[in-house]
């Protein structure tokens, strides 16, 4: 459905040029769940923007390929791209008031959405009918109550579920969820991840859930693909990589899940952060942070296929757990 | 163990439209109370942690306490004395370090600007700056960076180093980890919890987050809309649940139970009866009294207590 093929965004500031992110590939079924995990600044959301090309002026994409339902998006024209984004292909961002008008109601956002339905509606009242069907959808008890209200009268976790159904309601076959729970507190967070993992079995559309947070990530993704500093060093199933992980960073991240969730005195550490991985162009990015860091690691390194569990961006992947 | 600071019947109120425009158009004044008759104690060398959803009060009631906002009622006092905003005793350390820091001055020169407060010597305070990065962590080198040279990790050290220059006695923590990448959250907690063991330091903690309060915290505080609900050891509530808020709360928790996506409206401070119980639109064991009154704090445990009447009736209790 979705298939990605080495993709590198760069932003240029001046003179210099920025990577952020570099070789990202992978590829998404017809209605599955992908979790993009990783760090600020690992540029899970650049990817994803990049998809949907609404990054700024100056970034600058290249790819072999960014193949979506058989179309290559980096040859559409812009207004094709435009018939395409909101309707096809969806995001939903993480400040969900940011997202709605501020003086238009939330009727407003459904109507203005279903002007742009491929399918279109015969009438008004079919597409109130759909966009109460899709409110229903996300357990808004009283859709029609919600339609009539402004944005600031409904509360972040209300207003997010409305932001859901609204790309429900455009009935679209990609949607990207850009950390939709981090603003919201832990009752409405854990309402949004249920809303999120029955719609995954309901609808036919495929999910690309950007998140920071392993726990999340297990409950609703099929696969889960770990991003840090622009580059993906693990991808796989996602029982099979949480049971099991491979390269030493998604290990330190799982390490530490678990340990918040048990008991223990000290939490382990994984020394130093995220920008001494920025500059290392050709080594592995880890590498400043990596127990298993030694010479042979500071060279160019390739995703390699580990049989049974998936890509792994390291050159020790082979190692199992005991010995490392 | 002593209690170092205590809030006692505390009261913050913040009061909406009673600026000049809406006297003018002829609206009444409303006021809402943010802190609600709140009682708590922090005892000495022990970190409390603050747990409740946003709008719940937890982090006014850390700046009733240093002075950021004046109570309306009741007391809150360090070691039996009124609490007084400018001795450098209790501090604070914010959810964004960034925004704490002033961008145009170097590290060395944030801390410095705590430290002369003291009226030391130059070759004292220099000495004393070392000796604070290296408290939390830092190298020497940092001396003389820019805040936004520094990560998110770092920048959060400095304000913890920041904080503790005046040798506070209480440190208030407020959402100190929520804006931190998963991989340096461990190292900031680690760091609180080696401090307060180095410098028996108490440190009230403000989270919203249950596995982080789980691991840090010696005793949980959980708040709901500016009432204390429940107060007890860490390892007591997280077990024995009293309120039916915190058993909802902690029933996020539990992965494998899918929570019920509550359509019943949460408490309204505008709307709503503020002399009911607070939690009463959302309970599931509503009884009589409930409507009358917002329940006092009463034990439910050693050292555990509730604002629950369910504990009036032991045989309702499971």
């Amino acid at each position: 459905m979705l298939d990605v093929k080495n993709l590198q965004v760069s932003f240029k500031l001046g003179r210099k040029r920025l990577d952020i992110c570099s070789d990202v590939s992978f590829s998404l079924h017809q209605g599955k769940v992908l979790g993009l995990i990783g760090e600020s600044g690992s540029g899970k959301t650049v990817t994803c923007k990049a998809l949907l090309d609404l990054l700024p002026e100056n970034a600058d994409i290249e790819a072999d390929h960014l193949r979506f339902r058989g179309q290559d998006l980096l040859e559409l024209k812009q207004s094709e791209f435009d018939q395409l984004r909101g309707t096809e292909m969806v995001m939903i961002f993480q400040d969900p008031v940011g997202s709605f008008n501020p003086v238009k109601t939330v009727g407003w956002h459904f109507r203005h959405a279903g002007k742009r339905r491929q399918d279109g509606f015969s009438s008004k009242r079919e597409m109130m009918k759909a966009a109460e069907e899709a409110l229903r959808q996300v357990e808004i008890g009283n859709p029609m109550e919600a339609l009539s209200k402004y944005p600031h009268q409904l509360s972040g976790g209300m207003l997010q579920r409305c932001l859901i159904a609204l790309t429900l309601f455009c009935k679209p076959s990609l949607i990207i969820a850009d950390e939709p729970t981090t603003n919201l507190d832990n009752l409405v967070e854990r309402q949004i991840i249920d809303i999120f993992d029955k719609l995954r079995h309901e609808i036919d559309a495929s999910f690309i859930f950007i998140t920071h947070d392993m726990v999340i990530a297990e409950q609703i993704s099929d696969e889960v693909a770990v991003m840090y500093a622009g580059q993906i060093v693990e991808h796989g199933n996602t029982a099979e990589i949480m049971a099991n992980p491979r390269h030493p960073y998604t290990k330190a991240l799982i390490r530490t899940a678990r340990e918040l969730e048990g008991d223990v005195e000290f939490l382990t550490e994984i020394p130093g952060d995220v920008t001494s991985g920025l500059e290392l162009r050709d080594k592995c990015r880890f590498g400043p942070r990596c127990p298993l860091h030694e010479e042979s690691c500071d060279s160019h390194i390739e995703m390699r296929e580990i049989e049974d569990h998936g890509l792994v961006r390291c050159i020790k992947a082979h190692i199992s757990e005991n010995q490392a | 163990m002593s209690s170092i600071l205590e809030f006692r019947d505390t009261v913050v109120t913040f009061k909406s439209g009673s600026g000049l425009f809406s006297r003018l158009g002829g609206r009444d004044a409303r006021s809402f109370n943010a802190v609600d008759h709140v009682s708590l104690n922090v005892r000495k060398g022990e970190i409390l942690g603050i747990v409740g959803e946003s709008g719940s009060g937890k982090t006014t009631i850390c700046k009733a306490a240093l002075g950021f906002h004046s109570i309306s009622g009741g007391t809150i006092t360090e070691d039996g004395k009124p609490v007084s905003s400018n001795d450098g005793s209790l501090q604070m350390v914010f959810q964004d370090p960034l925004s704490s820091l002033n961008p145009r001055q170097t590290i060395a020169r944030s801390l410095e600007v705590p430290l002369r407060l003291s009226h030391a010597s130059k070759d004292k305070i220099d000495h004393r700056i070392d000796e604070l990065l290296g408290d939390v962590g830092l190298s020497s080198q940092f001396r003389n960076r820019y805040p936004h040279e520094l990560s998110g990790g770092q920048l959060q050290r400095l304000a913890i180093a920041r904080a503790l220059a005046t040798n506070p006695r209480v440190l208030f923590a407020d959402e100190a980890v929520s804006k931190l990448d998963v991989s340096v959250r461990a190292q900031v907690l680690n760091l609180l919890k080696k401090l307060r063991d180095r410098y028996n330091l108490t440190i009230v903690f403000v989270t919203h987050d249950l596995h982080v309060a789980r691991f840090l915290c010696d005793r949980i505080a959980v708040m709901y809309f500016g009432k204390l609900l429940e107060l007890g050891p860490t390892r007591e509530v997280y077990n024995n649940p009293c309120h039916p808020y915190t058993t909802e709360l902690l029933g996020t928790l539990n992965k494998g139970r899918m929570l019920q996506a509550s359509t019943r409206d949460i408490f309204n401070p505008l709307t709503d009866d503020v002399r009911a119980c607070r939690y009463l639109s959302r309970c599931q064991h509503v009884m009589a009294e409930c409507h009358e009154l917002h329940p006092e704090q009463r034990s439910c445990g050693p050292d555990h207590s509730v604002a629950c009447y369910l504990y009036d009736h032991k045989e309702l209790v499971q």
